[in-house]
Parts: structure tokens; C-alpha cells; sequence
């Protein structure tokens, strides 16, 4: 093999880094004990070269920790040096501002060593069952209260387990079998790319990850330099209200950006203070969506690595809420964290017009601790999804995840884990935003508690006084609403939820894109045939197509 | 009267593939016609018709028709079902469009999903209920429930039905008293339950599966019955037989009511003829032991004009797997198509084949697939109109393909058209011609071998100990060089291998395979449960009690897990009637280190999902002391040399060139070498070597980079 790789040999070379990934990702997923890491997707697996620069991630990984992940090896990296490092060694940390911005995420590193060398790091990210503490929610009120935070530490030294560190972690965790099952999991997925990338350096003749990754960074940067030329440089700004812990307690949310041909430069200043509750948000979190929306709207299609993200900058004020310092509580950080994609693409809207999205109605999580009817503890995350946003030539889909891309569990097999019945899951008609391009619709939910005790319930909701924002003329979605046997929920809290009591989750629906008054006679027909809207909706929203509509029906009968 | 021929069909979507066994001299004859989609019966009988023009064929004197078809799949992908009435459980009208709430490609916003199959105004809530533990919640009311279908039927007049309820899998009795009452009312329906479709836990996949098993069965009774009238007016009154997803062929009457078995018949069938040939090669003297396992651990490896596809067969048998997806909109991409939860030959498909288009993709390297230019217009050396550059292109401007070899098969290239439009995608990227043909080449056999990698860790599988069998018009061309990306030493290239799926027919073990979910912790596990459990599986189905009266073997796969996770691995029981609590253990375990380097020995282990294959003991044909007419029937071994760029260094080499038709069994072919049949070409590398064999195929060694 040359010295340095040509176009052709990178390309085939990084198609081979993503597979990897891909095969991490297989193990964890396989066997992982945690129903949010099997049925709902909440992990990622990345590998980096020698240099800890970031390479590839697994195709199905959630868009945050593909951000967060190499910020964590160079955290990781600071505590325990490179050249401390020895083959077997793993290590372990869950510290927010080093990791994923809250301690209920594990994330595992593997040195990968051949011949004596260092060649590259796996890294494999999940989210646990439990971590001690107050269990996972929004209620703490600093991050000692959130569970045990363990900074950068050799979980396996030299290929034997740390006994300190999982007994350490054995008295601190409710459900031990389900978060040491899981800490195995990401350690499996970092063995298969230890096993792989040996594989791939004999195949090809080289000594380390090192020029690979460089002759993939140069394809990188031409490919993005080449859209970033396209782009109007300038500076946008764009501003977002949402809800706080309680709906009237209202946050503000600002971005200044300003493209150039070299890179976008994210400024979060004006953004609201840190608050006393669990929905602050570690600056690391914040970039990771930074890096998210960069991404698709510059390079959706490019595999992601170090080369796509040194095109991104951020700043932020220290304690503000987009950049919270220790020891401010970030356990929902994911609620406002979320909010940054819609920041962005609201004030990118006028330059990329076809890039950007609506608001979507996003993810409503519970985290629901119980006894299942076979007599096992468990702490479940449910997830359910409202509307997607539209685009400027789509419309959004009902009921899908945005920005993040979590999965639904089976009904089946969330009935069977936790007891927990749904009663109804279907369509919420008519709560996508109208536009030329309408909002995806959310879905209502019902779930009863068919077990003989109370199942605690921590509600993590956004949505629920501030909708999804329609763009360029297009109508916001229907708000997020909650309720427990027909009584109000607040969006963040913690409620105890007896034996036969109900919970109604209506799902926010997507923003529309464009004005209304543009929606085709064939879309909104086939909206009406498929239940996705009423005769009503139409009618209030689209007043001038619902007369043509009656006028054929008239004609028709 | 004893039998003289006997008949196996593929029909693809380009060609229509036929083997004919001829009893008497033992001779096996193969041949192609153009498929006919409209009514596919009618290719069957044109290609009858030319084999009988070859050898006195004489469908009276045959007695076994054996039969693979896409006529399901391309039912699906094209939308050309029937209308069907969905009941299904109140409260989930909508679950089908909902799906798993899952952007399938994180970074393309702009996703496009799957329509479900059927229509909207058809389906019809049920108020009833079965608990996650498989109790009766509710049971439906059947005054209520049948004035609303009957009224429904009536106005659209339609006599199919799907019934979805949830926890079926668990208990099927609310889905099964619906079902008689349909029957009741409407005695000539078509009727789907989703727990007799797919008794599998997973709501989405097990409705969608049984909705699309609704869908196409009219479409599949209707295509039996034509194609029996077919046959049996050409004077056939022999047994039919079709081929399933998970590699049993089935009699015709018996495929009627599961359209969804037969979605991957033939590509099923392929991976059975690279389990035959595996078998048929008498190996070279064993090297140190190595040899006693080298082929019957197989990766059965077919590449024709579209898709590769891949198959791991351990010990020689294949892995039965639970799940595959059809009609994927995001090319290729997982989880943009439907899932469908059938026992299936576990295969990867890659969009990787002769026509597959060549780009300059979004990172400037080249990308090839998975679109394609298909048959029609082909590749651009076809001159048919084509103009994008397909790997066919790459291997026609280097010299592997020649125009001359292309004659034979009936098919005109020019080879200044592959260089033309090869050339302008080397000019873009500033680069030779030569280097961006080598460059498809490369990134093809990448693409294929990654798609195994990935499977086989899958699996946990080390391929690195299996050897390819390759199959397929494209395969033979890339099959060394892949198999040395993988570190495979060896690789076969079998005769006859264009028509492999319909050959592979012929060695079906006819049956078939159930599977159910059923959890049973293994700590409270008592003894003989599990030979119960696979007597009850086999009482419930008609077609497996005929069978296994009969004396067919019965196979058990146990699907098992720690308590609480979600995925399976496989565990084999070698003795249903003895195996208890401790020896599955103990396999669990092993299994399970295998694969993930790790067990606890402290965890609660659950058997969840069953797979019971019934199988009749013997192949359908013995082709043991059959031979293929056209072996070794030329005399000239040595065509004119030919100068091509090996794709390893992109050095210039002169390669000899064979005609295989004339190699004889010992016949060995130094690596630097092309052997031409009329429908393939195989490139041996200087790093592999070529042995023919007894059974005319041709062994090569492949030596490692290592």
C-alpha cells in the first residue's frame, strides 16, 4: 500500500470505519438488558484514530451523542493520558460535562492497541437504567442529588476488571443486574472494533488509523467547502421561547450565527440563566446539536467525523442556560437541549430555505419506576413521539421523532415489562400545523397501570404551552397535552400513578410549512380519506380549498 | 411407470431459469427464456418448449415440477394485491402508518417510509383484549362485530380479511373466533390471522406481516391455479412443489394460504445449490486437517446484474433467521421497507451488481449502487441507450469482460463505449481511466465484503474460516479478490453456476418450518417441557402433523436470552427428547461466549422464541451421478492471452485466457487467468491457483496478504 492514500483507496477505507461502527453498535444493541437501549435506541458507538480525532459512528445512533463523543475522549483522555494507556485497558466515566450532560449515561472507552502501539479508541455510549440518587427526572436540585458521578476511571486494567469500580458501582445502582448487564454491553461493542480495525490494518498494510483518517479529512473538508462556497456569508440571528419547569416560567432561548466559507459560528448569547432544576444544559450537549443541525443542512449525506465538526464553532455564556457549570442539575437536559436544532433552523430559515425544517412536535419521555407482574424492579424510559415539521417541499410526518431519533417500543413488549397497559395509541386528527406543506400529526396515547402498586412517574414535556412553529406562513402545531385520571399534568415533574389510574399523553403535532392558502386540492383530499384531518380542520384552515371540495362532492352526489 | 425428467423453474425478474434432470442418461440440462410478468406461466412453457427441442422432453413422463417465483415480492413492491378487510384491536387503527417512530438515516431529514399495504377505509375496530400474560380481557362480540363487517364486506365486496389483534402470539383465541365467524358468514374468504401468519411478539411487524399475507394470497391461489391448468394440460401428473423463504419446498396446495413463505423462494433456492455443489467437490488432499471443514463452512456468495446477496451455511447447514424487510423505498437502507416475520434462509442483500451505477458521490470518491441500469437500458457498452457508467463498464475497459465472450451469450458490446463513459468520470475526479475502473471494482468488492463482515458479526460468525461458493452471471469476476479482503482461502466457482436457484431447487428436503414466541425461564424450566412444547407446535398445524406422521425429521432452534434482554441468540438442541434445563444451559452459554466474548453466570436465562423445521429425511432428486450435458465437450483449453490492469497493484499483466468448456478434472490454472463460459467470465489473481474437479467445478486456493 502507498505511503499516502489516493481519493479511491480513503473512500473505500471510510466506508470500512463506518462499518465498524456499525458492528459496535449490532453487539450493544444485542446485548443490552435496557429496553431504551434494545427497542429504543438511546446510544451511540464511535470510533477515533490514534491522534483521538473522531472517525465514524454507527449509522443508527442518536444525533447528541454522536456530538457529546469527542468531547468525552478528550475529557477522558486529560484524566487518564495517552501514554498511561496499555492494551486492555477500558475506561469508564459518566461525569455530565465530560460525557453526555447527565450522569444517567455510561460511555466506555477501549485504547486499541496492535503490535505495542496505540492505533485508535473505540467508544460506545448508553443510557442506564439507573445511576442512584433521586433516579432519573428533572427534580434535583444540583447535580449531587442526580446519582453517582464517577470521573474518567480504568474499568478494566490490562484486560482485568477493576473490582473497586463495579462494586463501587454495585452499591450505588437500583437494578444492578440491568446496569452491569449494560456496562458489559458497551465494553462487548468496543471488543468487536478492537477485533475489526486489527483486521483492517493487516489488511491494508498500515501501522495506525493515522494517514486513513487524514486522507478521509481532506475528502471531508473539499466536500464541505464546496457547499459552504454556495452559501450567502453573513450573520442570522433568531430567538425561541419556551416552556420552563412550569409553563408560565418562560426561557429564552438566542442564537447569532454567522457563516462563512471556513466555518458556521454559533453565539448563544442572550440565551436565559441557568435555573434550580434538572433542565440545564452542559455546553457539550449544546454543541452536539450545534454539530446536528450543521450537518444536515450542509452535509446530510456525508458520513460524520472530526472533519465535519472542525467546521463548527460555539460560544456561549458561562451559566447561561445552554452552557450550565458544575454543580447545576442537568438530568432532563435533553428537553431544552433539543430546542437548539428548531433555534437554528428558525434563524437559518431565509438562507436555506429548502434545508430547513418547521418545528417539530419532538418527544415526550416518562420515565416509569415499578414492579413488573413477574416480580422484577425496573426503571423504563417510554418515549413517544409527536408531529415532524414540514419542509419547504415535504410534508411532516405523523408521529416521528425531531431532532432526536429515539424508537418506540413495541406495545407488546412494553405491556409485558412494566404491567403498564395501553389502552389507545393511535393518530391525534387534526394536530399537524396547516401550511402548503402541513405539520405531521401527533398521536394520543392512554396507559393504565394494571399492576397492584404505584409505578412512579417522571414526565419529561416540552411543548405544552409553546407549539411548534409553522415557517414561512405555515400554522404551529397543536400543543402537548397531559393528563392523570383527567387532571392536569405539569409538564416536568414526578407523580405517583395508582393501580388503575389512567394517563393521556395528546402529542404536539408538527409546524406547516407555507401559507395554507397553497395547499393542493389532492393533499388536503387525501388527508380527509386517511383520518388525518376532519372536514372542520380543513374548513378553518383551508376555507377556500374546503368550498371547492364541497362544491365537487355537491357536484358529485 | 417410471419417471424420465424432471423439472425445476425460477422465474426472475429478467430471466426465467429451468434445470432438467433427464433420469435415464443422467444428464443435467440447463437453459433460459425471458421472463413474461404479466402471466409468467406462459415462459414456463415457452422454455419447455425449448428443451424439447433439445432432448425428447415429454411433460406426460415427468414427475416432479419444482417451482421458485418473485411473483410475491414484486406483488408488494408494486403494489398489485387485492383488497382486504383489516380487523384489528380498538384503540390501534393507525399502528401500520405509526410503525416504530424511527427516522431510519439520521442525517437525511427528508425521509421517505413505506406506505402499509391495503386500504384505510377498510379496517374495521375490534373491542377486545388479551393481556401481555395471554389471558381473555375481553373477548369480542360477535353481533356487534358482524352486522359492521358484513355491512362492510358487502359494500365493497371484498372477501379477504386480516386479523390483528395484540398478544395474539400469546393466545389466539379472540383472533380465532373471529376467523370462524368470517368463515361462517362469507364460507369462501381468505382469511389471514396474524398469529397463525407470524406467532411472534412485536405488534407492528406481526400486522404488517399478516396484512401483506393477505394481500397477495388471492393473488397466489389465482397464479397456483393457472399455472396447475398449465401443466396439466401440457400432460403433467406428476407432484408440484414450491419453494419457501426458509429453504423447504412445499407442496403447491399446501403455499395457498402463507403467500408470505414464498417471498424469498428463489434466492432460498440459490443458497441450497451452493450447499450442493459445497458438497459435491472432492476436495484436493486434506492440507493438515484443514480441509475436513473447509467446505462445509460456506459463504454462499451470488452477484448478478442488480444484487449481490450472501448466506452462511455452518457445517453445512444454513441459519434460519425470523425476520427480513421487502420493498425498501431508501435503497437498501434498513428499516425503510416492511418487515415481514417469517422463518427465512438468512441472506444480505447488497445493491452491488453488474449494472450498478457508478458515481462521484457527495464526499468525491466513487460510489457504485445501488441503483442500476438494470436490463433495459443496461449498461453503456450494451449501446442500448445507456450512459451511466456500470461496474459491467469498468470490467469491459479493462479487458476482464471481452467483447468476443459477450457474443456468446447473444449479447453485442462495444468496449469503446464502456471507455467513454468511464473516461468522463475520470476527468472529473482528475484522474486515468484505468485508475477509476480499477477504483468500481474496488469499491464493489469492498462494498460486498462489508456486507458480509457485518453480517457474519452478526451471526458471530469467523468467516475467515469459510469457503466462498460463488454463484450468479457477476459473481466469478470479483469472487478471489473478496474472498481475500475477508482472509478466505478458499473459493469454489462451480459449473453450470448462471442457474444456480432453479439447480438448488432439486435438493430441497421438502417440509416446512414454524415458529412461535414463547417465554419459559430455564430456572423453573421442568423436565420434558420442551419436547411438549414442540409436540404442541406440531399438533397445531396441519401440514406439519401430516408431515411428521409420515417420519419427517423435526429440528429444534431455541431463540434464548438473559432475562430482560430483547435480542436472541440461536441455540441448537441436538436431543429434544432428553435436553432439560442444565444442557441447554450449558449450550446457552457456549453460544453465547462465542459470540460475545462474555457470560453471567448469575443471570436468569429465558428460551423465547422456537423455530421447529419438519423435513422429509431425503432430497427431493439425488444428483450424486448426475453430469452437466455441456462439460467438457470443447477441446481448444487456451484462447489468445489478453492484457489487462490488475486491480490489486494497477500494473499492467498479460492474462491467459480458457475456455472452460474444454477443462477436464485435474486441469490446474495458474493465478493471471480468465476462464470464459457462455454466461460468465472468473478472474483468477496471480494470488490464486485453480484446480478442476471431478464434479467440473474449479477449486482455487486464494493466498492471504498475511
Amino acid at each position: 500500500m502507498q505511503e499516502k492514500l489516493d481519493p479511491i483507496d480513503a473512500g473505500i477505507i471510510w466506508s470500512r470505519f463506518v462499518s465498524i461502527a456499525d458492528e459496535m453498535v449490532s453487539a450493544l444493541v444485542r446485548t443490552s438488558f435496557s429496553t431504551m437501549v434494545r427497542e429504543s435506541g438511546d446510544y451511540s458507538c464511535m470510533l477515533f484514530d490514534a491522534k483521538g480525532r473522531f472517525l465514524s459512528q454507527g449509522t443508527a445512533s442518536v444525533p447528541s451523542f454522536t456530538g457529546t463523543g469527542p468531547a468525552t475522549l478528550s475529557g477522558m483522555l486529560e484524566h487518564i493520558p495517552a501514554d498511561t494507556l496499555a492494551d486492555g485497558d477500558v475506561l469508564l466515566t459518566n461525569d455530565p460535562w465530560i460525557g453526555t450532560g447527565h450522569v444517567y449515561d455510561v460511555n466506555i472507552v477501549k485504547p486499541i492497541f496492535r503490535n505495542g502501539r496505540l492505533v485508535a479508541y473505540a467508544l460506545s455510549v448508553s443510557h442506564l437504567a439507573d445511576i442512584g440518587g433521586i433516579g432519573y427526572g428533572t427534580g434535583a436540585r444540583d447535580n449531587y442529588e442526580e446519582g453517582i458521578c464517577i470521573p474518567p476511571v480504568k474499568l478494566f486494567v490490562r484486560g482485568e476488571p477493576n473490582k473497586f469500580v463495579f462494586d463501587l458501582i454495585e452499591a450505588n445502582v437500583r437494578f444492578r443486574d440491568l446496569v452491569i448487564g449494560d456496562i458489559y454491553s458497551n465494553v462487548a461493542a468496543c471488543n468487536v472494533a478492537a477485533a475489526a480495525i486489527d483486521d483492517l490494518l493487516a489488511e491494508y498494510g498500515l501501522v495506525d488509523t493515522v494517514g486513513a483518517a487524514d486522507a478521509i479529512f481532506d475528502l471531508t473538508r473539499n466536500a464541505i467547502s464546496e457547499v459552504l462556497r454556495t452559501l450567502p456569508c453573513g450573520k442570522v440571528a433568531g430567538s425561541l421561547s419556551v416552556e420552563g419547569v412550569q409553563d408560565d416560567a418562560l426561557i429564552n432561548l438566542a442564537v447569532q450565527i454567522s457563516i462563512s466559507p471556513e466555518r458556521f459560528t454559533f453565539d448563544f448569547t442572550g440565551t436565559s440563566p441557568v435555573v434550580n432544576r434538572g433542565i440545564n444544559v452542559p455546553l457539550c450537549y449544546t454543541r452536539a446539536y450545534c454539530y446536528f443541525t450543521f450537518k444536515t443542512i450542509v452535509a446530510p449525506n456525508i458520513p460524520n467525523n472530526q472533519a465535519v465538526l472542525d467546521f463548527v464553532t460555539i460560544a456561549a455564556p458561562d451559566n447561561c442556560i445552554l452552557n450550565a457549570k458544575r454543580p447545576y442539575a442537568t438530568g432532563g437536559r435533553h428537553i431544552l437541549g433539543h430546542y437548539v436544532a428548531p433555534l437554528v433552523f428558525g434563524a437559518l430559515a431565509d438562507v436555506v430555505p429548502m434545508q430547513v425544517q418547521a418545528d417539530s412536535g419532538m418527544i415526550c419521555q416518562i420515565n416509569f419506576r415499578g414492579r413488573s407482574p413477574q416480580g422484577r424492579d425496573y426503571s423504563y424510559i417510554l418515549f413517544t413521539s409527536g408531529g415532524y415539521g414540514a419542509f419547504a417541499d415535504l410534508d411532516g410526518r405523523p408521529v416521528l421523532p425531531g431532532p432526536s431519533n429515539m424508537i418506540g417500543i413495541p406495545v407488546e413488549i412494553w405491556e409485558e415489562n412494566t404491567g403498564i397497559t395501553f389502552l389507545r395509541k393511535e393518530w391525534r386528527v387534526d394536530s399537524g400545523g396547516a401550511g402548503t406543506f402541513q405539520g405531521g400529526a401527533g398521536q394520543v396515547v392512554e396507559l393504565r397501570n394494571d399492576t397492584d402498586a404505584p409505578v412512579d412517574a417522571a414526565f419529561f414535556a416540552s411543548r405544552t404551552s409553546r407549539p411548534a412553529r409553522g415557517f414561512a406562513g405555515g400554522i404551529d402545531g397543536a400543543l402537548r397535552v397531559l393528563s392523570l385520571d383527567g387532571a392536569a399534568v405539569a409538564p416536568k415533574s414526578r407523580r405517583d400513578v395508582t393501580p388503575g389510574s389512567v394517563i393521556v399523553l395528546e402529542e404536539a403535532g408538527g409546524g406547516g410549512f407555507g401559507p395554507p392558502e397553497r395547499r393542493t386540492l389532492a393533499r388536503i383530499r387525501a388527508d380527509l380519506d386517511a383520518g388525518l384531518t376532519s372536514l372542520e380542520y380543513v374548513r378553518s384552515h383551508y376555507p377556500a380549498q374546503a368550498r371547492a371540495l364541497e362544491t365537487e362532492m355537491a357536484d358529485r352526489s | 411407470m417410471s419417471s424420465k425428467f424432471s423439472l425445476a423453474v425460477d422465474i426472475g425478474g429478467t430471466f426465467t431459469d429451468f434445470v432438467l434432470l433427464d433420469h435415464q442418461q443422467r444428464v443435467v440440462l440447463t437453459d433460459k427464456v425471458l421472463t413474461t410478468p404479466h402471466s409468467p406461466e406462459r415462459a414456463i412453457l415457452q422454455g419447455v418448449e425449448k428443451l424439447s427441442q433439445r432432448i425428447a422432453l415429454d411433460l406426460r413422463s415427468a414427475d416432479l415440477f419444482l417451482h421458485a417465483t418473485t411473483i410475491i415480492t414484486n406483488a408488494v413492491i408494486e403494489r398489485k394485491g387485492s383488497d382486504f378487510i383489516l380487523l384489528h384491536t380498538a384503540g390501534f387503527r393507525d399502528l401500520l402508518e405509526i410503525g416504530r417512530e424511527h427516522r431510519y438515516n439520521l442525517t437525511d431529514l427528508k425521509l421517505r417510509f413505506p406506505d402499509p399495504v391495503g386500504r384505510r377505509d377498510l379496517r374495521l375496530a375490534v373491542d377486545e383484549r388479551v393481556s401481555a400474560a395471554g389471558e381473555v380481557a375481553r373477548a369480542p362480540d360477535k353481533a356487534a362485530l358482524m352486522a359492521q363487517l358484513i355491512a362492510l364486506a358487502e359494500r365493497h365486496d371484498v372477501r379477504s380479511f386480516a386479523v390483528c389483534f395484540l398478544h395474539s402470539y400469546r393466545n389466539a383465541a379472540n383472533e380465532e373466533i373471529v376467523r370462524d365467524w368470517i368463515r361462517e358468514a362469507f364460507p369462501n374468504a381468505y382469511v389471514s390471522c396474524s398469529a397463525a401468519v407470524a406467532p411472534t411478539q412485536r405488534e407492528y411487524e406481526r400486522w404488517t406481516t399478516c396484512t401483506i399475507n393477505a394481500y397477495t394470497m388471492p393473488l397466489l391461489a389465482d397464479y397456483v391455479g393457472r399455472l396447475r391448468l398449465a401443466l396439466a394440460e401440457g400432460g403433467f401428473a406428476g407432484r408440484a412443489l414450491m419453494m419457501t423463504s426458509s429453504g423447504l419446498p412445499l407442496e403447491f396446495d399446501r403455499c395457498v394460504g402463507y403467500p408470505i413463505r414464498m417471498i424469498e423462494s428463489g434466492p432460498a433456492a440459490g443458497v441450497l445449490a451452493a450447499q450442493e455443489i459445497a458438497a459435491r467437490i472432492d476436495l484436493p488432499q486434506p492440507v493438515a486437517g484443514d480441509a475436513a471443514v473447509r467446505l462445509s463452512n460456506v459463504l454462499a456468495f451470488d452477484m448478478g446484474g442488480t444484487t449481490a446477496k450472501g448466506a452462511f451455511l455452518t457445517h453445512g447447514a444454513f441459519h434460519v433467521q425470523r425476520s427480513l424487510e421487502v420493498a425498501r423505498v431508501g435503497t437498501f437502507q434498513p428499516g425503510s421497507g416492511l418487515p415481514l416475520m417469517i422463518p427465512a434462509i438468512d441472506l444480505i442483500e447488497i445493491g452491488a451488481g453488474g449494472g450498478s451505477i457508478a458515481t462521484i458521490d457527495d464526499r468525491g470518491a466513487i460510489a457504485v449502487g445501488p441503483s442500476s441500469a438494470g436490463a433495459d437500458p443496461g449498461p453503456a457498452c450494451y449501446d442500448r441507450g445507456g450512459t451511466a457508467a456500470t461496474l459491467t463498464d469498468a470490467n469491459v475497459a479493462l479487458g476482464y469482460l471481452s467483447e468476443e465472450n459477450f457474443a456468446n451469450s447473444g449479447i453485442v458490446v462495444q468496449r469503446s463505449r464502456a471507455q467513454a463513459v468511464i473516461q468522463s468520470l475520470a476527468d472529473r475526479l482528475g484522474t486515468s481511466l484505468e485508475r477509476v475502473a480499477r477504483g468500481i471494482r474496488e469499491t464493489v468488492n469492498e462494498n460486498v465484503a462489508r456486507a458480509f463482515r457485518v453480517h457474519a458479526g452478526e451471526l458471530g460468525i469467523d468467516y475467515r474460516r469459510y469457503a466462498l461458493v460463488c454463484t450468479g452471471g457477476s459473481a466469478p469476476l470479483h469472487a478471489a479478490e473478496i474472498a481475500r479482503t475477508l482472509s478466505i482461502k478458499t473459493v469454489a466457482f462451480p459449473f453450470g453456476a448462471g442457474v444456480s436457484s432453479a439447480f438448488g431447487l432439486f435438493v430441497g428436503r421438502e417440509g416446512l418450518t414454524l415458529q412461535k414466541t414463547n417465554a419459559l425461564r430455564l430456572d423453573t424450566l421442568p423436565a420434558g417441557r420442551v419436547s411438549a412444547e414442540v409436540r404442541a407446535l406440531i399438533e397445531g398445524d396441519a401440514n406439519a402433523r401430516a408431515l411428521a406422521a409420515a417420519g419427517a425429521d423435526v429440528v429444534l432452534t431455541l431463540g434464548m436470552h438473559y432475562v430482560g434482554q430483547g435480542y436472541e441468540i440461536d441455540v441448537g438442541i441436538d436431543d429434544i427428547a432428553t435436553c432439560d434445563s442444565a444442557t441447554i444451559r450449558e449450550a446457552f452459554h457456549r453460544a453465547y461466549r462465542a459470540v460475545f466474548g462474555v457470560i453471567f453466570p448469575d443471570y436468569v436465562i429465558e428460551i423465547f422464541n422456537w423455530t421447529v423445521q419438519i423435513m422429509v429425511r431425503d432430497k427431493l432428486c439425488d444428483l450424486s451421478r448426475f453430469r452437466y450435458a455441456n462439460a467438457g465437450t470443447t477441446t481448444r483449453k487456451i484462447k489468445a492471452p489478453r492484457r489487462i490492469l490488475d486491480t490489486g497493484t494497477g500494473e499492467a499483466a498479460e492474462l491467459a485466457v480458457y475456455d472452460r468448456y474444454a477443462l477436464r478434472p485435474g486441469d490446474t490454472i495458474e493465478g493471471g487467468a480468465l476462464i470464459e463460459e457462455n454466461d460468465t467470465t472468473i478472474y483468477l489473481p496471480r494470488f490464486a491457483r485453480g484446480t478442476v474437479t471431478e464434479s467440473f467445478d474449479i477449486l482455487a486456493d486464494i493466498r492471504s496478504r498475511r
